[in-house]
């Protein structure tokens, strides 16, 4: 599983990636071939369950990208 | 000499130690690069420290969402964007008399039809004139939370119901009552936005400021530059705060102001409130009854730091100059309030104004009464 979780500013972006701490996720640059969000996004290879359920409960909106 | 600086309302001189420190260190470590703008280390260091002043503010002011915190240089630029973008030029507007120019400027600028809710003669609002008038048109209510002339604190618990009641926007002019007066944002309040400005009771540096969106409206594009993404969308994103923040921020000061509003969180507004309170009571308690000393504005109830006056004899500039000459700062004129001065005739002479800080002391006000006294 390789998922890419984008949001709608880098901010947004650093405070999820402030509220999770998760193993097999990890902020990195937006990669060019997703055109959505800002310039960072999350890297999520496992506990997608987990990292969305913190992005919902945070009220921090996202979209998720393959 | 004296030096005794009672100039706080303008801008405080005297910062927590912790503030230029964190300037220095931010600025001196090397490590604070772009935020927004990449990746690597330094970009994110910075990233993450706007997001740490942001959510800094959004304590101070009981805000859930630190977001929704957007900083401009100072409560100016904040108070014309948020006219400009939340604002329709064509709908009808209600304001007070009691606004600073960084407020009717914009106003006149942009709105087309705009009434004026008078003071009374002791500088309180004549509250009752909100509703004589509400139009079908009326769009909004944009308000001062407290006045730079009397020190007079709205009855932001009125407007707020005003508001709600009659579906109207609010915007709030906060730039003196933020970091001397509790401001809770939590409460059942309109959609609103709150403007701050850095450099005054918040202890930041200058160039600082900014403002809380307090609604789901869709903001519109006022500046459009740079935003570090999106980058081939022709309009700013429209995602608060970037649709605000456009180009670079100040991120060497914004440090700056989140070490003063910590000093202020750590200290807790409401002990700051009461210490400025009793500091402001106790000067004006040795001023009400000196003869040849004119005092214009109501002093019951909870207030900011700032009373202003006249002396018998002299234009205000020229006291003013002589309290100067002894090393007690203070400042004359019309402080940019010109609806109030006219409303309180005081338009050709203007007031001496004194504000005060946290930082003042009781030692200082005794000195100040002493050299006021031997010229009155």
């Amino acid at each position: 599983m390789l998922k890419y979780i984008t949001f709608k500013s880098s901010g947004h972006a650093m405070q999820a990636n402030r509220a999770i701490d998760l193993d097999g996720v990890r902020l990195i640059p937006l990669p060019t071939k997703i055109d959505a969000g800002c310039g960072l996004c999350l890297k999520v290879e496992k506990n997608l369950d987990e990292v969305e359920k913190i992005l919902q409960e945070k009220n921090i909106e996202y979209e998720i990208y393959e | 000499m004296n030096n005794i600086y009672f100039d706080n309302a303008a801008t405080t001189l005297i910062k927590p130690k912790s503030v230029a420190e964190e300037v220095y260190r931010v600025i001196s470590s090397n490590e604070y690069a772009n935020p927004s703008r990449g990746f690597h280390p330094y970009s994110l260091n910075s990233l993450n420290l706007v997001l740490d002043a942001r959510e800094e503010v959004a304590k101070l002011f009981s805000v859930n969402e630190s977001m929704n915190v957007v900083f401009t240089e100072n409560v100016t630029a904040a108070l014309n964007i948020a006219i400009k973008s939340f604002l329709e030029r064509d709908k009808h507007v209600i304001t007070t008399t009691n606004e600073h120019n960084s407020v009717l400027r914009p106003l006149y600028d942009h709105i087309k039809d705009i009434s004026y809710v008078e003071m009374e003669k002791n500088g309180n609002l004549k509250y009752k004139e909100f509703k004589k008038y509400l139009k079908p048109q009326t769009q909004a209510v944009v308000v001062g939370h407290a006045s730079n002339v009397s020190g007079i604190i709205t009855d932001m618990d009125f407007i707020y119901k005003f508001c709600l009641e009659n579906d109207l926007f609010l915007i709030v002019d906060g730039a003196q009552a933020a970091g001397c007066i509790e401001v809770n944002l939590s409460e059942q309040i309109p959609d609103m936005v709150y403007c701050f400005t850095g450099h005054k009771s918040l202890y930041g540096p200058q160039g600082t400021g900014g403002m809380i969106i307090l609604t789901e409206n869709a903001p519109r594009q006022v500046f459009s530059g740079g935003s570090g993404f999106d980058s081939f969308n022709k309009f700013q994103p429209s995602t608060v705060p970037d649709i605000f923040e456009t180009g670079t921020r100040n991120v060497h000061s914004i440090a700056g102001l989140k070490a003063g509003v910590e000093y202020i969180n750590k200290k807790g507004i409401l002990n700051i409130q009461e210490d400025l309170n009793r500091k402001i009571n106790y000067l004006y308690s040795n001023l009400k009854d000196i003869k040849g000393i004119k005092l214009y504005h109501d002093f019951s109830g909870i207030r900011i730091p700032i009373i202003s006056f006249n002396v018998e004899g002299y234009a205000s500039e020229e006291f003013a100059k002589l309290l100067a000459d002894e090393g007690v700062m203070t400042r004359a004129g019309i402080h940019c309030a010109p609806l109030h001065h006219k409303a309180m005739g005081t338009q050709s002479c203007g007031m001496i104004r004194i504000s005060l800080s946290g930082f003042n002391s009781f030692d200082e006000i005794d000195e100040a009464v002493k050299i006021i006294r031997k010229h009155v």
